[in-house]
């Protein structure tokens, strides 16, 4: 047992740790670039985004906004329920397995874990019609559960992989020292297999989140009733009214982005919290 | 070694005791995700497998036509010239996966925790942006009249560099690559980073003690110890680069001719220009051993060249 | 569709419908039913053998998927929905409700929900669109309600009171292997050669020495004017890696190959009605016999159309196809093909920043080639944009005739010219007037009488995943013509014996003849009118010449 690394370096500010910084920096920049100009073409009208596209320049159309928070708002909170819905289930089941492929023994465990392996190598855009059929006959269409299962079971495999990665590179004495200490498989999964995959959890939450969030035709076509439908479809009617004003489709875009963000910042402290937990155990 | 997990007793090992207990609780742990992936994700698949072995237009009669499917696949001269494209940005792909590896082992080395965190999340917040946004900013950067480009290309008085990039044969894969820039992906640097971080600090206070250099520490400390995210890494790269298509898709239409065209967009193509829905399922077939056998060739490469160094 | 939903799934589903009740509410109504005192001066001749409705009338919701949303820059639908609102006033029992879905996503949405029954009464559909929906044989057959007299017209059928009567439902027919009509047409008209022209900027034609308001009356004038615009600096047209290329094709090709195909067939089969009616048997069997790709004038078709790319933009094939139009907005382009949707927009977003206007895409005259027609398409003479009508509609009579009167009323005089002056489109129905503001779009009729161009089929029908890429590898002179002609040839000759083994095959005419010829007997036996027992006469006659000749003339 250690106490946190970072406590007992002080910070020293050398010229390589300026270095340091100014490459993230850069990266940052770079990275940050797309996001920075949303919010500035947001504010534009068609003709501006055609005649000058990376400049700033009055006048702002921050009306843009209203009309695009008008289409958006109704469907916000299904996807809200539709993503969070998918993100548990799917976070869930994949941490379990994570755990069991990468700690436990049992018989099959590598026939197991190739089926979600070759999963990933197989393009999926050929799965429409057979995955709606599949829905139908399940009777679960026009409800959440078409997306949340789907998701569920699609977005799983490459995630499965990295928690057993993860698990696996603990040392097994840690695992062991638990069951010496008495507790159960779902006690060890929830008390030492959770914190340490804590880091990972958050970044595939935020993944699963996003790719639900920007779902479009799968909830299109599974759900009929047009209140259910998520954000996405807003989007869609948005874009169709306003053909070709891509300022008022990215002020739609950037609400819609909104609830992402603040997702980020919560998985982000889990992410902190994550590792914390994780150096205290080792 | 082995141990039982009822509470208070502790016995001497029993072995098969344990194992039989582990079988069922992996069993148990392992099957919803088997059992969804088996459902919603395989068997709406295996469906469209089944019909790659007709020539099939979407949900009229299907014409059972055997293997043609694939021997016609193995004749498709643009199947091979977009196998060969798609051989080419792999290879890139692969290549500009050392930035990110590079950026992580940075990001991880700053000491001061508060500012990594700042980056983490400045890191993250990318994620949001549409991919749509993205592709209008390269348009507008590409575009030979007045992208952003060319008109710095004459700013700087050398018109004669000018480009028409997208619309060039030769050019046109390395702006689809350079379309990655910074080519830092956040989730591959936020796994390389959580691989580092799960490390025992005991290693990095051995390695701080030791004064090794920054570049050594690099080679002999960092880069061992996330061979297993960078294998995660790989295969996500690979998968993605095997069946990827939509900036393809928006931007160049495979073109010009057709010398950005790569499988994922001419099985789209297939699929949904002309109607040949057999046909796009066989192209899928074939992908996945592509994608199967480039994995595990790279895998395996990749493990050698660790285990001989 | 034969699938039932387990009972044990149902019960799931119940529970979980609970749990989601929260987020549960009623589809919301695109349309308000609208109160108004019923008057009924038309509804009393119902067309068809229905009962009809009395004391208290049943109560119909009918839904209507169309890809017009109530907000959008168009007037489309609100044109639509002044017609249902009015329908509704005058029989209060029907109802309408829009399902409005933007194009992305709607064949999606519109393919599920056929498979899951699930798919709206009437839906809105694209030309290429009627023929591969009635094959699956979900759309349902309107050729009895055609040939039947239309309760708000005095024509002896439906069907005369369109624009070009009976003959320019031909080549729907001949679209779909039931050789029937599965759509009512809207938003268009088959008796006027509705071009699709170039949009053109006047202060760059001043500037490269050309007449700004005598724009290019032929190919030689085009060139010329291009030239011109080139040598000054500026890039002649704005052309896109997508559409553009098949747009490009069709403005030369369609300049060639006037009833090319007639030659290879018997003059019973193209004669009268039967020119137009058999024209894609036709062309399908000639392409997968190879008799097509060596037509006389494909050499100078194809020189033509690649002379024509050198005055598109540098760089072309990477300009995707939303950035074409911006090209001409900025000034940078002096051309721009496009249609008479965009030109309210266009207008807006170019505002005062220059003068410009449109002219008809140039004649090919014989100083350019001596296979050309010379004169532009004739009307098309054929319907294309319109409505369908689901073909479940036909297990419920009551439904079935309310629907097809509905349709009548839809395309009466009366709706349409309303219709019209409120979408600012065009009307298929004989008699409506073209609002002012698109007459501009309408082709001079005596330029317009070239028909059944058989044109660059031969490309555009073969693989198009394929041709698009060859297409660009041509014009940017990669490959050679001959090359390029042998390539897209054995696409078209593979795709069309596809096409013709289909339709010779168990599934293709022969089961469609014997359920016509059933449904003959039927009509026969239960005193049908005389004019839909002599339509359905002609309808097994035509689909038995079209599978004889196919088998007769298809060498595979």
């Amino acid at each position: 047992m250690s106490i946190n690394f970072s406590k007992i370096v002080r910070p020293s500010y050398t010229i390589a740790e300026f270095a340091k910084h100014v490459v993230i920096v850069l990266v940052c920049v770079a990275l940050l670039f797309p996001l920075f100009l949303m919010i500035v073409m947001s504010v534009k009208d068609k003709e501006q985004v055609v005649f000058s596209f990376f400049t700033i320049q009055p006048p702002f159309h921050f009306e843009n906004y209203l009309v695009a928070f008008s289409y958006i708002s109704p469907f916000i909170m299904n996807s809200v329920w539709m993503a969070i819905g998918s993100t548990v289930l799917t976070v869930g089941v994949t941490a379990l397995a994570g755990y069991a492929f990468g700690k436990l023994e049992f018989p099959f465990k590598n026939v197991l874990f190739w089926i979600l392996f070759a999963k990933m190598m197989l393009p999926g855009i050929m799965n429409l019609i057979p995955s709606f059929t599949l829905a139908w006959k399940l009777g679960i269409l026009d409800t959440s559960l078409p997306v949340i299962l789907f998701c569920a079971g699609t977005s799983q495999p490459f995630w499965v992989f990295v928690m057993r990665t993860f698990v696996a590179q603990q040392p097994q004495e840690l695992f062991e020292s638990m069951r010496i200490d008495g507790a159960n498989e779902l006690q060890i999964f929830r008390y030492l297999a959770i914190p340490l995959l804590r880091p990972m959890l958050a970044l595939m939450s935020i993944n699963v989140f996003v790719s639900v969030w920007n779902d479009y035709i799968w909830p299109l076509v599974t759900i009929q009733s047009f209140d259910k439908r998520p954000l996405t479809v807003g989007l869609a009617y948005l874009t169709s009214a306003h053909p070709g004003d891509y300022g008022m489709l990215t002020a739609g875009y950037v609400i819609a982005a909104l609830p992402l963000l603040v997702l980020f910042f919560i998985s982000m402290k889990q992410f902190i919290e994550g590792l914390t937990a994780g150096a205290i155990k080792l | 070694m082995a141990h039982q997990s009822v509470p208070p007793i502790r016995q001497t090992p029993r072995t098969k005791n344990k194992w039989q207990r582990q079988m069922w609780v992996g069993w148990l742990f392992v099957a919803p995700a088997i059992g969804l992936n088996l459902l919603f994700d395989w068997y709406p698949m295996m469906d469209g497998i089944y019909r790659s072995f007709y020539r099939w237009d979407g949900y009229s009669t299907a014409v059972y036509v055997g293997f043609e499917n694939f021997r016609k696949i193995f004749n498709d001269t643009i199947f091979w010239t977009a196998v060969t494209n798609m051989l080419f940005f792999l290879v890139m792909s692969i290549i500009l996966m050392i930035p990110t590896i590079i950026t992580s082992v940075i990001l991880f080395r700053i000491r001061h925790m508060r500012a990594q965190y700042i980056y983490r999340v400045l890191f993250c917040i990318p994620m949001v942006v549409p991919w749509m946004v993205i592709i209008l900013m390269w348009q507008f950067m590409y575009n030979p009249q007045y992208g952003l480009f060319n008109r710095f290309i004459e700013l700087i008085g050398m018109p004669d560099m000018q480009q028409t990039w997208l619309g060039d044969s030769e050019l046109v894969k390395w702006c689809v690559i350079f379309m990655g820039f910074p080519f830092v992906t956040t989730n591959a640097a936020l796994i390389y980073l959580g691989g580092l971080k799960s490390v025992s600090e005991s290693v990095w206070e051995a390695g701080a003690l030791d004064g090794v250099g920054p570049l050594q520490k690099f080679f002999y400390l960092e880069l061992p110890l996330i061979t297993g995210q960078f294998s995660l890494n790989l295969i996500g790269t690979i998968t993605a680069a095997i069946t990827g298509y939509t900036t393809q898709l928006v931007l160049t239409k495979g073109g010009p001719g057709f010398a950005s065209m790569v499988p994922g967009l001419y099985m789209y193509f297939s699929a949904f220009k002309s109607q040949k829905y057999g046909y796009a399922s066989a192209l899928g077939m074939v992908m996945f051993v592509l994608s199967l056998v480039i994995t595990l060739l790279s895998l395996k490469f990749f493990q050698k060249e660790e285990s001989e160094s | 569709m034969v699938n039932k939903t387990n009972p044990f799934w149902l019960t799931l589903l119940c529970v979980v419908m609970l749990l989601l009740a929260a987020c549960g509410s009623n589809t919301p109504t695109a349309s308000e039913p609208t109160a108004q005192p019923a008057s009924e001066p038309t509804a009393a001749s119902e067309p068809t053998a229905a009962p009809e409705p009395t004391a208290a009338p049943k109560e119909y919701t009918i839904k209507i998927m169309t890809w017009h949303g109530p907000d959008s820059n168009t007037g489309y639908y609100n044109g639509y929905k002044q017609i249902t609102d009015d329908y509704t006033a005058a029989h209060p029992n029907v109802k309408f409700e829009f399902v409005y879905q933007p194009l992305d996503g709607y064949k999606e949405l519109l393919d599920t929900q056929f498979v899951s029954g699930s798919a709206p009464d009437i839906i809105q559909m694209q030309p290429w669109m009627f023929g591969e929906y009635a094959n699956k044989g979900v759309l349902y057959n309107l050729n009895n309600a055609y040939n039947a007299k239309s309760a708000y017209a005095e024509a002896a059928r439906w069907m005369d009171t369109f624009s070009g009567g009976e003959a320019s439902f031909a080549g729907v027919r001949s679209s779909n292997k039931f050789g029937g009509i599965f759509f009512v047409p809207n938003d268009s008209n088959a008796t006027m050669s509705i071009g699709q022209p170039m949009f053109y900027n006047k202060d760059l034609f001043k500037k490269a020495g050309l007449d700004p308001e005598k724009p290019p009356q032929n190919w030689e004038e085009y060139r010329t004017a291009m030239k011109a615009l080139k040598q000054s600096g500026v890039i002649p047209i704005a052309a896109d890696n997508g559409r553009w290329v098949g747009w490009s094709l069709g403005q030369v090709g369609y300049q060639f190959g006037e009833k090319y195909v007639d030659q290879f067939y018997d003059a019973k089969y193209t004669s009268g009605n039967r020119g137009v009616e058999y024209y894609w048997d036709k062309v399908y069997v000639a392409l997968a016999n190879g008799q097509l790709e060596n037509a006389d004038y494909y050499v100078d078709m194809l020189t033509i159309w690649q002379d024509y790319a050198q005055y598109w933009q540098d760089g072309w094939t990477g300009t995707a196809e939303a950035d074409a139009p911006n090209l001409f907005m900025t000034g940078q382009a002096a051309m721009l093909q496009a249609g008479f949707w965009d030109f309210q927009g266009y207008s807006t977003l170019i505002g005062d920043k220059f003068a410009w206007g449109i002219f008809p895409i140039p004649v090919i005259t014989s100083a350019t080639s001596k296979y050309a027609i010379g004169k532009y398409n004739a009307p098309a003479n054929t319907q294309d944009y319109g409505f369908t009508v689901n073909a479940t509609i036909e297990k419920d009579k009551e439904l079935e005739a309310v629907i097809v009167d509905f349709l009548q009323y839809f395309s009466s005089v009366e709706a349409q010219t309303k219709y019209v002056n409120t979408a600012k489109s065009f009307s298929p129905v004989e008699g409506v007037p073209v609002p002012d503001e698109i007459k501009g779009f309408v082709n001079p009729s005596e330029k317009a009488s070239a028909v059944e161009v058989v044109g660059s089929s031969f490309i555009e029908w073969g693989d198009g995943a394929i041709w698009p890429g060859l297409s660009q590898d041509f014009l940017m002179g990669k490959i050679s013509v001959a090359d390029y002609k042998a390539k897209v040839a054995e696409l078209s000759r593979e795709a069309s014996k596809n096409y013709v083994a289909g339709m010779i095959g168990a599934e293709g005419y022969a089961p469609q003849i014997t359920a016509a010829e059933a449904k003959l007997t039927e009509m026969k036996g239960d005193g049908s009118n005389e004019l839909m027992v002599k339509s359905q006469e002609t309808t097994i006659e035509n689909l038995k010449l079209r599978l004889e000749m196919m088998q007769t003339y298809f060498k595979p």
